[in-house]
């Protein structure tokens, strides 16, 4: 495997045990949601480095982790929105 | 010839890299936030321009040359938008810039 | 060490600290800010890692539109004081074993990338064989839209079901102003006015450029999402976004025409076999109908998480 390609796989793994970690101790909705898609983002690296870990190219993998990133954009969305609605209930219920 | 514009597009490009440096040095040691915004917009504008410009040396058609001479202006027109937007709601916050007599820095 | 695998290492150290920085910071306006950064590194990644597709796509959207809206939901939340409870002893200890958790495994696996065999199964070859059937020449267009076109369709539905769920929790049938603080000053005007139209060409450009080179249906939505943005903060703005979010069939155009495109290629063979002799048109069709849709959906994420103008959020007298 190359150099290059191992790092990055490296980087993929470590990037998503960060982003595990910290959406299950970050107290904030907020940040728990940017720890997902930073969990996302390692998954997304390292598929890629490892699939083309001898210089070949994989489209289809691509194709996937493009498909991958929208989803996981329309997701955070929702959670946000969710976040959001969490926030003005709990308002509405003080009161 | 193409040797010769090789290493003129590095040279170039190593300049705009200057730029860059600067640019963050700037952000990093200047006391306020319109100052700051002042050297930030250095990096888009003249570090984007110069390392394109060497890009475009290197790249051997006049097509690819264009686009990114499209890519500069697109960033110039969207950095001065952005650092109007931010020192304009700067001035909506009542952020005053850091006048000669105050005697330390903000933490801002 | 090779100079580029030097440069690898430096942006994965890059990745790395600013992950970190991320998880661990304690103003949550900052970890906004750097997962914007963080996108932009990441994109310089795929860039490294030949994906210059998912580089465009990971900066457009993964980056600047997703950016967007946590910008957007961290000014709605942070007049909420979240009590930063003290952790118990019973949390702190658990905390601390989750992270030896997750540290041992982070590590067994980086240990077992050593076993991997040396070349990956690829589905490359196949990709390349039907290649010239496909009506298109970027393999990953291909992918996209021919070989995986199901996926895709069932990826916009989720696009679609997202913006719906949005809608009915914000609670704002009519999506009431949404609006901007501060009225347009002749800067975002200007702004607005001169860079629109290229960035409708743009967005052509880059739909038609997918099918012989890196583009496509997803980056030229998110090139639209960013004019339609762009232009909300012009004077222009609210009768715009209340155009725009009033254009139901607009919205799901893109998904009704791949879905007309569904049903009527299956039949005899499976759904979305697009004939070899109409493939390319057929493709071009769906990702003009997909950009004008996906835009308008992101688009719609955004204006929907926006903070309204008044305060409605609230229900107190």
């Amino acid at each position: 495997m190359s150099h290059s390609h191992l790092i990055f796989a490296s980087t993929g793994i470590l990037l998503f045990a960060m982003g595990f970690a910290a959406a299950i101790v970050s107290q904030a909705p907020l940040r728990k949601i940017i720890a997902l898609n930073v969990m996302g983002s390692g998954i997304f690296l390292s598929f890629i480095a490892l699939g083309s870990r001898a210089g070949n190219i994989d489209p289809t993998s691509q194709a996937m982790v493009l498909t991958g990133i929208v989803v996981a954009v329309a997701a955070s969305a929702l959670g946000l929105a969710l976040t959001l609605r969490l926030k003005t209930l709990a308002e509405d219920g003080d009161e | 010839m193409t040797e010769l514009l090789h290493y003129a597009g590095n040279a170039l490009t190593l300049l705009g890299l200057f730029f860059y440096l600067a640019a963050s040095v700037g952000y990093l040691r200047f006391p306020d936030l319109y100052t700051r915004l002042h050297s930030v917009a250095k990096a888009d504008n003249l570090g984007l321009g110069l390392v394109l410009a060497g890009l475009a040396l290197q790249s051997g058609s006049p097509i690819a040359a264009l686009k990114f001479a499209l890519v500069w202006l697109l960033m110039l027109v969207a950095s001065a938008s952005v650092a109007y937007a931010i020192a304009n709601r700067a001035k909506a916050l009542k952020i005053e810039p850091q006048q000669a007599s105050s005697p330390e820095r903000p933490e801002a | 060490m090779a100079i580029d695998t030097l440069f690898d290492a430096l942006l994965a150290m890059s990745l790395l600290w600013i992950g970190w920085r991320i998880v661990t910071t304690q103003a949550d306006f900052n970890a906004v800010l750097l997962f914007i950064g963080f996108g932009l590194l990441l994109a310089l990644a795929w860039a490294r890692l030949a994906a210059p597709d998912i580089a465009l796509a990971e900066a457009a959207i993964g980056s600047g539109i997703s950016g967007v809206l946590l910008l957007e939901a961290w000014s709605a939340l942070k007049q909420q004081t979240v009590a930063a409870t003290a952790a118990s002893p019973l949390q702190r200890a658990s905390n601390i074993a989750l992270l030896a958790g997750v540290g041992l495994f982070a590590i067994a696996l980086i240990m077992s990338l050593f076993t991997l065999p040396p070349v990956a199964i690829t589905l490359a070859s196949a990709v390349d064989s039907q290649l010239a059937q496909t009506g298109v020449s970027h393999p990953v267009t291909a992918v996209l839209l021919n070989y995986r076109g199901y996926d895709t369709l069932l990826e916009v539905m989720v696009v679609l079901l997202a913006l719906i769920a949005i809608v009915m929790v914000m609670n704002q049938p009519n999506y009431q102003q949404a609006g901007v603080q501060a009225g347009p000053s002749k800067a975002n005007n200007s702004q607005g006015s001169s860079v629109s139209p290229l960035l409708i060409l743009l967005a052509i450009y880059v739909l038609w450029a997918g099918a012989h080179q890196p583009g496509g249906a997803f980056q030229a939505a998110a090139v639209l999402t960013g004019c339609i943005l762009l232009l909300g903060f012009t004077s222009l703005g609210p009768t715009l976004q209340r155009v725009i979010q009033q254009q139901q069939l607009a919205t799901l155009v893109g998904l009704l025409v791949f879905g007309l495109v569904a049903i009527l290629t299956s039949g005899a063979t499976p759904m979305l076999t697009l004939p070899p002799a109409y493939a390319g048109g057929l493709i071009l069709l769906i990702e003009s109908f997909l950009t004008l849709s996906l835009g308008l959906m992101l688009a719609g994420f955004a204006y929907a998480l926006a903070k309204p103008q008044g305060s409605a959020v609230s229900k107190k007298s």
